[in-house]
C-alpha cells in the first residue's frame, strides 16, 4: 500500500514538472524568443564586439572631445551622483517606510481586549497604513517618475520622490512582516515581568529582528542604485545617463567601465551590509 | 538575609480557581496557598494545569471564576499600571527562557528591571547603563558562576549557560517570588539538578518564594520541601516529599485509556 503511495506521489511531481516545462516552452513560442538571433547576420559582429570589449574597459573616452572633463573623472562624478540619489531616495524611504511599518503591525499593540478604546483607534490606524503601503508599491518608480517628472520637470528631486514613495511602500510591508514573524518568547517574557507593550516591543522584539531590517534595507539601497541608473535613461545624470550616450555612439568599452563601477557599488554595498550583520550577531 | 514573612500575606492565594481555553478546562476549583519564603514545586502529567498555574500567578492570565491573590492584591480587574506593578514583582523564568540571542549577557539581565522603569530609563539602562549596574550585573554573574560571560553575546552561550543568564535576570529584578516553568527541560541530568539547586539557595539566601514546575519527579522530592500535584487541572496531592505514597504518584502519572489510543 505504501509503495503505491509513493508511487502515486512521484506520478503527481513528474507531472506538474512536466506541465511546468511545457508551459516554459509554449510561452517562448508564444513570444517569439530565439535566443540564436544573437548570433545572426550583423548581429553576431555587434555581440562580439560588445562581449569583447568586456575585457577592455574604457580609461578613457573612446572618441576624444574637446574640452571635456577627464573620462575618469567624469566616472567618478557619475558616480558619486548616482549614489547620492540612491542614499537620498534611501533616506526618506526608511523613516516612512519604519513609520508605516509600525503603524500596520500589530506586535507592539497592548492588550485591546483590555483597552477596547485604544483598539477602536488602532485598527483604523493598522487598515489606513495598509492601503497606503499597498497603494505606494502598486505604482512602478517609472510611472511614478513620469507623474512627478511632468509635474516638477526633469530634476533630481522629482525622481528621487518617484522613488521614495514606492520604496517606502515595500520597505514597510517588509518591515512589518518581520515584526510579525519573528519569534514573540522575549517581548512576551519581559511582559510578564510587568513592561508595558512598547517596552517590550523595544526591548524584546526590535533587537532580534533589527539584522533581518538591516539586510533587507541594505539590498533595497542596491535596488535603488540600480534604479537610479535606470532614470538616467529619461535623463537624470546618473550611471544610465552615461551609459546611455554611449551607447548611442557604439562605444562599448565605455559602457563597460560604467557597468564595472556599478558591479563594484553592489559588491561594496553587499559587502558593507555583511560586516554589519556579522557585527550585530558575534 | 531572609525576610520576615508570617506577618505578611500569602504570596500565592488561590480560592477555587476556575480557567478555561475555550471550552477546554485547565483548572478546576483550585484552592492553595503559598506562603513567603515558600519553595514549592509544581508536578504532574503534560495538560495537568501546571503551565496555567504559573501564568494565573504572575498575571499573564485570568481566572474564569474563584480569585488569585499576588502579594495579597487579587489580580482580577486591575488598572494597567497596578499589574504591571505586580508582575515586575513577580520574577518569572518561562521555559524557552525568553531571552534575545543576538543581545549582549549583560543587556538581557538589565531588562530584568523593565518593569520597574519607564521608557527612557529602560532605554538608558540598554543602551548605555552605568557603571554601578554593570558592577551589580557582574556580582549576579558571579553568583550563577558565569561571570567571565558579561560581555558575551547570548546566543554563544551553551544550554546551561544561558539558563544562567536568565536566572541573573530574575535577581536583577529583585522581586518577592522567583516562577519557573520547566526550566531544565533541554538540559542533562547532572546540569539540570545543579540548576534546581541553584535556585533553591538563592531562595533560601534571599528569602524568596520559589514556585517551579517540573517533570522530573526524582529533582522535585530531592530539593522542594513541598509538592503539589496537577492532573486534568485539580489539585491530585500536595504534601511533603516524605508524606506522599506511591500509590498517589502513581495515579497522579497514570495514563487514561483514550491517551493510550491517542499514542498509539
Amino acid at each position: 500500500m505504501l509503495a503505491g503511495t509513493y508511487r502515486h506521489y512521484l506520478g503527481s511531481r513528474r507531472a506538474t514538472l512536466l506541465a511546468i516545462t511545457l508551459c516554459v516552452l509554449v510561452s517562448f513560442w508564444l513570444l517569439g524568443l530565439n535566443p540564436l538571433r544573437l548570433f545572426s547576420g550583423n548581429n553576431l559582429t555587434l555581440t562580439r564586439d560588445f562581449l569583447l570589449s568586456a575585457f577592455q574597459p574604457a580609461l578613457d573616452y573612446q572618441k576624444p572631445i574637446e574640452g571635456a572633463e577627464p573620462f575618469l573623472l567624469t566616472v567618478i562624478s557619475t558616480t558619486l551622483l548616482t549614489l547620492r540619489f540612491a542614499l537620498l531616495a534611501m533616506s526618506v524611504a526608511i523613516p516612512c517606510g519604519a513609520l508605516l511599518a509600525l503603524l500596520a503591525s500589530t506586535a507592539w499593540w497592548p492588550d485591546i481586549r483590555r483597552h477596547k478604546m485604544l483598539g477602536w483607534v488602532l485598527r483604523p490606524l493598522c487598515l489606513s497604513s495598509r492601503i497606503i503601503m499597498a497603494f505606494s508599491r502598486s505604482i512602478h518608480e517609472l510611472i511614478w517618475g513620469l507623474l512627478f517628472i511632468t509635474a516638477m520637470g526633469l530634476s533630481t528631486d522629482a525622481a528621487i520622490i518617484a522613488v521614495a514613495i514606492p520604496y517606502s511602500g515595500i520597505l514597510a510591508k517588509i518591515y512589518s512582516e518581520m515584526f510579525e514573524e519573528h519569534s514573540r518568547e522575549a517581548q512576551r517574557a519581559l511582559q510578564a515581568i510587568g513592561a508595558g507593550s512598547i517596552v517590550a516591543f523595544l526591548a524584546g522584539l526590535l533587537p532580534r529582528a533589527l539584522p533581518d531590517l538591516i539586510t533587507y534595507t541594505f539590498y533595497r539601497l542596491e535596488c535603488a542604485v540600480r534604479t537610479a541608473a535606470v532614470f538616467g535613461f529619461v535623463g537624470i545624470e546618473t550611471i544610465g545617463y552615461r551609459i546611455k550616450l554611449a551607447s548611442d555612439e557604439f562605444h562599448y568599452r565605455e559602457i563597460w567601465t560604467y557597468l564595472y563601477v556599478l558591479f563594484a557599488m553592489i559588491m561594496v554595498i553587499e559587502w558593507w551590509s555583511r560586516a554589519l550583520r556579522k557585527r550585530m550577531e558575534t | 538575609m531572609p525576610k520576615t514573612s508570617h506577618s505578611l500575606a500569602p504570596t500565592f492565594h488561590f480560592r477555587k480557581v476556575e480557567c478555561r481555553y475555550g471550552k477546554l478546562k485547565a483548572l478546576t476549583s483550585v484552592s492553595l496557598s503559598v506562603e513567603r519564603g515558600e519553595k514549592v514545586a509544581i508536578v504532574g502529567p503534560s495538560g495537568g494545569g501546571k503551565t496555567t498555574l504559573l501564568r494565573l500567578c504572575n498575571a499573564t492570565l485570568q481566572a474564569h471564576s474563584g480569585t488569585v491573590e499576588i502579594l495579597g492584591k487579587c489580580s482580577e480587574n486591575l488598572h494597567p499600571r497596578q499589574l504591571r506593578l505586580i508582575r515586575s514583582q513577580i520574577a518569572t523564568i518561562p521555559q524557552d527562557l525568553g531571552l534575545v540571542p543576538n543581545l549582549r549577557v549583560w543587556q538581557n539581565i538589565v531588562s530584568g528591571k523593565i518593569g520597574k522603569l519607564n521608557l527612557l530609563g529602560n532605554l538608558r539602562n540598554l543602551l548605555a547603563p552605568s557603571k554601578n549596574t554593570i558592577s551589580k550585573i557582574h556580582s549576579l554573574l558571579e553568583r550563577v558562576g558565569i561571570e567571565d560571560k558579561l560581555f558575551a553575546r547570548t546566543a554563544e552561550l551553551s544550554g546551561g549557560q544561558q539558563q544562567r543568564v536568565a536566572v541573573a535576570r530574575a535577581l536583577f529584578q529583585e522581586p518577592e517570588a522567583i516562577l519557573a516553568d520547566e526550566p531544565v527541560s533541554s538540559v542533562d541530568p547532572a546540569r539540570a539538578a545543579s540548576l534546581v539547586e541553584l535556585l533553591n539557595d538563592i531562595a533560601n539566601e534571599r528569602g524568596l518564594t520559589l514556585l517551579m514546575s517540573l517533570h522530573n519527579l526524582e529533582l522535585a522530592r530531592n530539593h522542594f520541601p513541598r509538592l503539589i500535584g496537577l492532573r486534568g487541572g485539580q489539585v491530585h496531592l500536595d504534601q511533603c516529599p516524605q508524606q506522599i505514597d506511591p500509590g498517589s504518584l502513581e495515579a497522579l502519572y497514570r495514563l487514561d485509556a483514550d491517551e493510550i489510543l491517542e499514542d498509539g
